[in-house]
């Protein structure tokens, strides 16, 4: 647990130092990069509570980083058209206030996961996968035919929103308010993974029938960890919106889903700081192959069959070798 | 005798055209080991997953203390006191010994729902599972991960949850399976042990073990249970003797 302490800090301690050099040597656009490997490595470690430590291999991530992405757009695209979304039965306005936004992203998350994980959970392995992707293209399917808020098309929003004492436009300020979230949500997840509800959630894992006949209900201890896994993963798209000012269902698609299995998987399944190490991985392939040729995809399949193949434990696995999860 | 803490009346279970068990009366009375043998196959285990709830009954009721727990969820009955240690061992094989007991001591030391507070560092979950440990003779052993432990150690590693879970019965699925002639041993004393604490179900194939400390037996065969007596009882028991005895003794 030390050394994968000490691998996190210094993953994140990296991150920042990236965006602090390119703001000294003015390149923006690695500014921008870099707030999107926190936004993704966020995705990712919600993700990995389900997958990681409950083995839970959720394929609807997508649902909740595109809902969390369209509470915002949502909103605060009212806000600035100055249409409330709705007079009755009570007044309730659009907002461009993170916080709020930040708060109904996680909670929307958070409500569609325990919908969604209630029927989901009653099943395992194969049927969970698929279920939990057919609940996901649900939702992506609504988006698209949903013109209100855009459909296909998406939504844009027009300035980004405001957090109170920060520039949000300025990239570095923008950056360092979504690494101080990133940050937070790391000691959440490295708290989570230390107590006795992660200890219960991995022993369900490893053997469900032994945590049953401790008296324990593994049910009940997966839906609180799909929902906390969710909620993270929401507050994430929350933030990526924010980043691109646009949402659009391509954030709800399978593709999505996949993406935040490749950080996990990439940086190492169940590590607190495996996406982290996934979600720079996969940015830094998209950027540098992805200009090189358009076929990087094919060198991140690569990447990911030598994960796959010769380091089950991901990056962190890498790094961290025999050091065990305990 | 007094009131049975665990009571089996009719309990029926068919798969297909088997009937794993057959109309099975069948009690265990506070400070008693209780034993169940019989051939493999006769329908042992599942006599006792119908008792733990991992499956149900077609017919007949489970009594416990009184109360029908008959259709009651496996993991309340659990709760309620039933421990139950299994055939093979069923751990988590990633975690310590000490992690081991102590999932078994979260639901009754606060419930499992803590999210925040260190669960190593959480003494009333440490505490009691280290206690069990050290009654189960794994004291020393209690940091290292399953896969570092031997098989008689994993099996007294069964003992020591059973243990963690303030257990009213115990239900012990063939604990001496694989143990050499010394683990038997003291594995044997510290079931006498026990039984003062919560009277023991004991599915055992070791017939040293069952008659030396069975103050009951029960013979199973095919699903029924033929005989139930002490163990001088069952040694001249006719019938025994021909359906199970005959050819181990």
């Amino acid at each position: 647990m030390r050394a994968e302490g000490l691998f996190t800090i210094a993953l994140a301690g990296g991150l920042l130092a990236v965006a602090l050099i390119a703001f000294a040597a003015g390149e923006t656009f690695t500014i921008t990069l870099a707030t999107k490997v926190a936004i993704f490595a966020m995705a990712g470690i919600g993700l990995n509570l389900a997958l990681g430590q409950g083995g839970l291999v959720s394929f609807g991530h997508a649902a909740f980083f595109g809902l969390g992405g369209y509470a915002v757009g949502i909103l605060s695209s009212h806000a600035q058209n100055y249409d409330p979304l709705t007079e009755w039965p009570f007044l309730i306005e659009g907002t461009t206030f993170m916080p709020v936004l930040w708060l109904v992203a996680v909670i929307v998350a958070g409500l569609a996961a325990l919908a969604i994980g209630a029927i989901s959970l009653r099943t395992t392995g194969v049927y969970f996968i698929m279920i939990t992707l057919a609940f996901a293209q649900m939702i992506y399917y609504f988006a698209i035919s949903w013109p209100a808020y855009g459909g296909e098309d998406g939504l844009s929003i027009y300035v980004r929103n405001g957090f109170p004492g920060v520039n949000t436009l300025d990239p570095l300020s923008f950056f360092l308010l979504v690494f101080a979230v990133l940050a937070a949500v790391i000691l959440l997840a490295w708290r989570l993974k230390a107590s006795r509800f992660g200890l219960v959630l991995e022993a369900a894992r490893q053997n469900a029938l032994r945590v049953t006949s401790a008296g324990i209900t593994p049910y009940r201890v997966r839906l609180v960890a799909f929902v906390i896994s969710a909620m993270i993963t929401g507050l994430a798209g929350a933030l990526y919106a924010d980043l691109n000012r646009f949402v659009s269902p391509a954030m709800l698609s399978w593709h999505t889903s996949g993406e935040i299995m490749i950080f996990v998987i990439l940086g190492g399944v169940g590590r607190l700081g495996g996406p982290v190490a996934g979600a720079a991985l996969f940015v830094l392939l998209e950027h540098f192959l992805g200009g090189l040729t358009e076929h990087w995809l094919l060198f991140l399949g690569l990447a990911l069959l030598a994960v796959v193949l010769f380091a089950r434990g991901g990056l962190a696995g890498f790094v961290l070798k025999g050091r065990g999860h305990g | 005798m007094a009131d049975p803490v665990l009571q089996l009346s009719g309990v029926t279970r068919s798969f297909g055209a088997l009937v794993a068990s057959d109309k099975v009366d069948l009690d265990l009375v506070s400070g008693e080991i209780h034993a169940l043998i019989g051939p493999n196959g006769a329908g042992k285990t599942t006599l006792i997953k119908q008792v733990v709830g991992e499956i149900l009954p077609d017919a007949g009721t489970i009594r416990f203390h009184g109360e029908d727990i008959t259709q009651a969820p496996p993991a309340r009955r659990a709760l309620a006191g039933l421990a139950r240690t299994f055939q093979i061992s069923a751990l988590a094989p990633e975690f310590s010994a000490l992690e081991n007991v102590m999932v078994a001591v979260a639901p009754r030391a606060g419930g499992v729902f803590h999210f925040f507070r260190s669960a190593q560092r959480d003494s009333a979950l440490v505490q009691p599972a280290m206690a069990a440990l050290r009654r189960a003779g794994l004291e020393n052993r209690a940091h290292v991960p399953v896969t570092g432990l031997s098989h008689g150690e994993r099996r007294q590693l069964e003992i020591a949850i059973a243990l963690a879970m303030q257990p009213k019965v115990f239900l012990m699925d063939e604990p001496m399976a694989g143990m050499g002639p010394d683990g038997s041993q003291r594995l044997t004393r510290l079931l006498s042990e026990l039984k003062a604490e919560a009277p023991i179900l004991l599915v055992e194939h070791d017939m040293d073990a069952v008659f030396a400390l069975a103050d009951r037996i029960s013979v199973m065969v095919y699903g029924r249970i033929v005989a139930t007596g002490t163990a001088d009882e069952i040694r001249t028991n006719a019938l025994v003797r021909e359906a199970y005895l005959g050819d181990a003794a």
